[in-house]
């Protein structure tokens, strides 16, 4: 019996993704970094020998032999069991950051979903999750009637959905619609309205920002959704776009320009680096405590975002009792909340987070702060599965109380 | 003419054009992957050309399009300059390259057997040794010229690179090198096979390179000790040619790529995100 062979073009990746294929030396260094194998100790999840698949299916299309003969079909039996290595992982891209040859091997692991999606082989959760935003414009297929659900449960009386405004509040739909986090939603909306902002929701007009459909390997779609994203934010005249979610703030701020090739008519901003700003100013002054506050970085934040500075000030703002977590800023550990891992894996996910909740009450946290809706759920779910007293709170959340703002 | 001086002439008159040959097609395989747009032949599917906002079509070879990237309006707006990105990417150069500051970093013990290793490789790659650069046509054949009776097919060729002086180092510094050369890719070599996560990543080649580094080691270190007999030689001789064959081939492709172009474009990620 012949075995199934297919094609996987890998057209999207960049020169230098092929070169980085080649680069690679297997160290084994990224091992002892990559949440997923430490979570697991399964060598098959080591960076280093995920790309040793990478590079065979690049070889097979790109190497030069293959561009004078024409590409290799690969077994698919093969493909599919890598294929649930290569998404067994969180995209927290801490492997690029520890990599011997700075090697972007997060690069790599999103085009080549990319490249998979496209061949027809990512997982099926996966492409069913695809499919529910493709629909429903958000990832739980709650519909864009339920945008502001979150006002009315956080007992908002009104939030602005103006023609025009300075300033855009785009939630996010994990912000939106998870009621773990619908408070950091209510939070920015109340610390937004106390700063006197002129600001606006974009509603039931706000689609999903496209990152779950790109870390699923669906650039097509994720390429529509920030089409339509960026055009109902322009619609609005905003000079300024404000997000309280990582990785809303990665999609809006790198990957909208390159995805669209041109640069939106708007400043994107993550909550964190616009409460610094006001903080500078002296417009927000909070209540001190003496609670022993840390803070986990939200990788797409941080690593990918570059938002690092922003977040410590506004902690050591509100709290004389600043506690750093054992690998922070560039080089934070994952919580597992990334990557689409919780559709595909939630088990790791929260193995993962766990690991992340211990080093919080290492270091005698009492509460943990984030920047990203995701993390605050890994990082709730890592707690509750340990029996954590440590207090799992956005960052935003936490401004709000020492603010004592109150709904309104 | 006896056998020793035909295996000698063969290994150091011979195999170095061989060598070179296998070499140069090999950079040309690699550099064609990673360089040329698109695909050579029909067969190999379509050239690949990339379209601006404008409508003007270009071959999309991405080297070109950095520039474009950091000043074109259709890319995201880094958050520090083009010239931060150029500094970034020297001092990758120099400390993730040169001193291998990543591995420093991430654990200090690769580090302790990896970076002497490599420098003292280079020293005695660079260095002169038995009146000529060991260097000499990319290391391949520094024992040439102690050889008596060495019959070389194209002279000329031969003698040029006797004229360019290696690192004026004494043979006794040399020697160490050797040593400690030796002794740390011994520990490379068993730190392949023995830390579980680092073994269950390493391919064939990765392991039969450092193999290959050994016995090269191995015959370099004793011809140190007893002298430059010719069987030694010509065995040294051998398994340097067969190094230099797999540069291109094996993993050790890292050292065209990974040293300049990851470092390079890190540089530029970095400038780009501002940390």
């Amino acid at each position: 019996m012949s075995e199934e062979k297919v094609f996987v073009p890998v057209d999207n990746l960049r020169k230098l993704h092929l070169i980085y294929s080649d680069t690679c030396s297997t160290c084994g260094i990224c091992a002892d970094y990559c949440p997923t194998y430490l979570a697991t100790k399964d060598p098959e999840l080591i960076p280093g020998k995920k790309h040793e698949f990478a590079l065979k299916l690049i070889n097979a299309q790109k190497s030069f032999l293959r561009m004078i003969f024409g590409p290799k079909p690969v077994d698919a039996k093969e493909l599919r069991e890598k294929v649930n290595h290569l998404y067994t992982c969180t995209l927290c891209g801490r492997c690029s950051e520890v990599c011997s040859y700075n090697v972007d091997l997060h690069s790599l692991w999103a085009n080549l979903r990319v490249s998979i999606f496209k061949a027809g082989f990512a997982p099926e959760p996966l492409k069913a999750l695809r499919d529910t935003i493709k629909n429903a414009k958000d990832p739980y297929g709650a519909g864009l009637d339920m945008r502001t659900f979150w006002v009315r449960r956080a007992r908002l009386r009104s939030v602005p959905v103006k023609d025009k405004a300075n300033v855009v509040f785009f939630v996010g739909c994990v912000t939106a619609l998870r009621a773990q986090t619908r408070m950091v939603a209510a939070s920015i909306a109340q610390i937004l309205s106390f700063l006197g902002e002129d600001w606006t929701l974009l509603g039931d007009k706000e689609w999903c920002c496209g990152s779950p459909i790109m870390m699923a390997g669906d650039e097509e779609t994720a390429k529509e959704f920030a089409e339509h994203n960026v055009e109902v934010i322009e619609e609005k005249h905003a000079d300024t776009v404000v997000v309280g979610c990582a990785s809303c703030y990665r999609m809006l701020r790198w990957e909208y320009p390159t995805l669209l090739r041109r640069r939106p008519r708007f400043e994107v901003l993550h909550i964190v680096e616009l409460l610094d700003r006001y903080l500078e100013e002296g417009k927000l002054k909070p209540v001190k405590s003496d609670v022993p506050v840390a803070y986990h970085d939200p990788c797409e934040l941080s690593r990918l975002g570059g938002v690092i500075k922003e977040p410590r000030r506004i902690i050591k703002a509100l709290t004389n009792n600043f506690v750093e977590l054992p690998e922070n800023g560039v080089d934070t550990r994952c919580c597992g909340g990334g990557g689409l891992l919780q559709a595909f894996n939630n088990e790791l996910r929260v193995k993962i987070a766990m690991e992340r909740i211990r080093q919080a009450e290492k270091v005698g946290a009492k509460i943990v702060t984030s920047a990203c809706p995701a993390c605050k759920l890994a990082l709730l779910d890592g707690a509750n599965s340990l029996g954590s007293s440590v207090e799992v709170l956005d960052i935003v959340e936490l401004l709000a109380r020492q603010l004592q703002l109150q709904p309104k | 003419m006896d056998f020793s001086n035909l295996l000698l002439t063969f290994v150091y008159g011979i195999m170095p054009l061989i060598t070179l040959a296998i070499m140069v097609i090999g950079v040309i395989f690699v550099f064609g992957k990673w360089f040329l747009p698109g695909t050579l032949t029909p067969t190999g599917g379509p050239i690949r050309i990339g379209r601006l906002p404008n409508g003007d079509y270009y071959i999309n070879i991405e080297w070109f399009s950095w520039y474009r990237w950091f000043t074109g309006k259709d890319k995201p707006k880094p958050r520090k300059s083009w010239w931060h990105a150029v500094g970034y990417a020297i001092e990758n150069l120099i400390l993730d390259v040169l001193l291998f500051r990543r591995v420093f970093r991430r654990d200090k013990v690769t580090w302790a057997l990896s970076w002497p290793m490599h420098i003292s490789a280079g020293l005695i790659i660079f260095s002169g040794v038995h009146h000529a650069a060991h260097s000499y046509l990319l290391g391949i054949s520094s024992e040439a010229p102690s050889v008596d009776g060495l019959v070389l097919p194209i002279p000329q060729f031969f003698r040029l690179p006797l004229t360019i002086p290696g690192l004026p180092f004494p043979p006794i510094v040399i020697h160490i090198l050797g040593i400690i050369f030796l002794v740390e890719v011994v520990l490379l070599l068993i730190r392949r096979l023995t830390v579980k996560k680092v073994a269950a990543i390493s391919k064939f080649d990765v392991v039969f390179d450092l193999v290959m580094l050994i016995c090269g080691g191995v015959v370099g270190v004793t011809m140190g000790f007893i002298g430059p007999l010719p069987i030694l030689v010509a065995i040294h001789g051998i398994i340097a040619h067969i190094y230099f064959i797999c540069i291109p081939w094996t993993f050790y492709t890292h050292i065209i790529g990974g040293m300049p172009f990851s470092a390079i474009a890190s540089g530029v990620r970095k400038a780009r995100l501002g940390v």
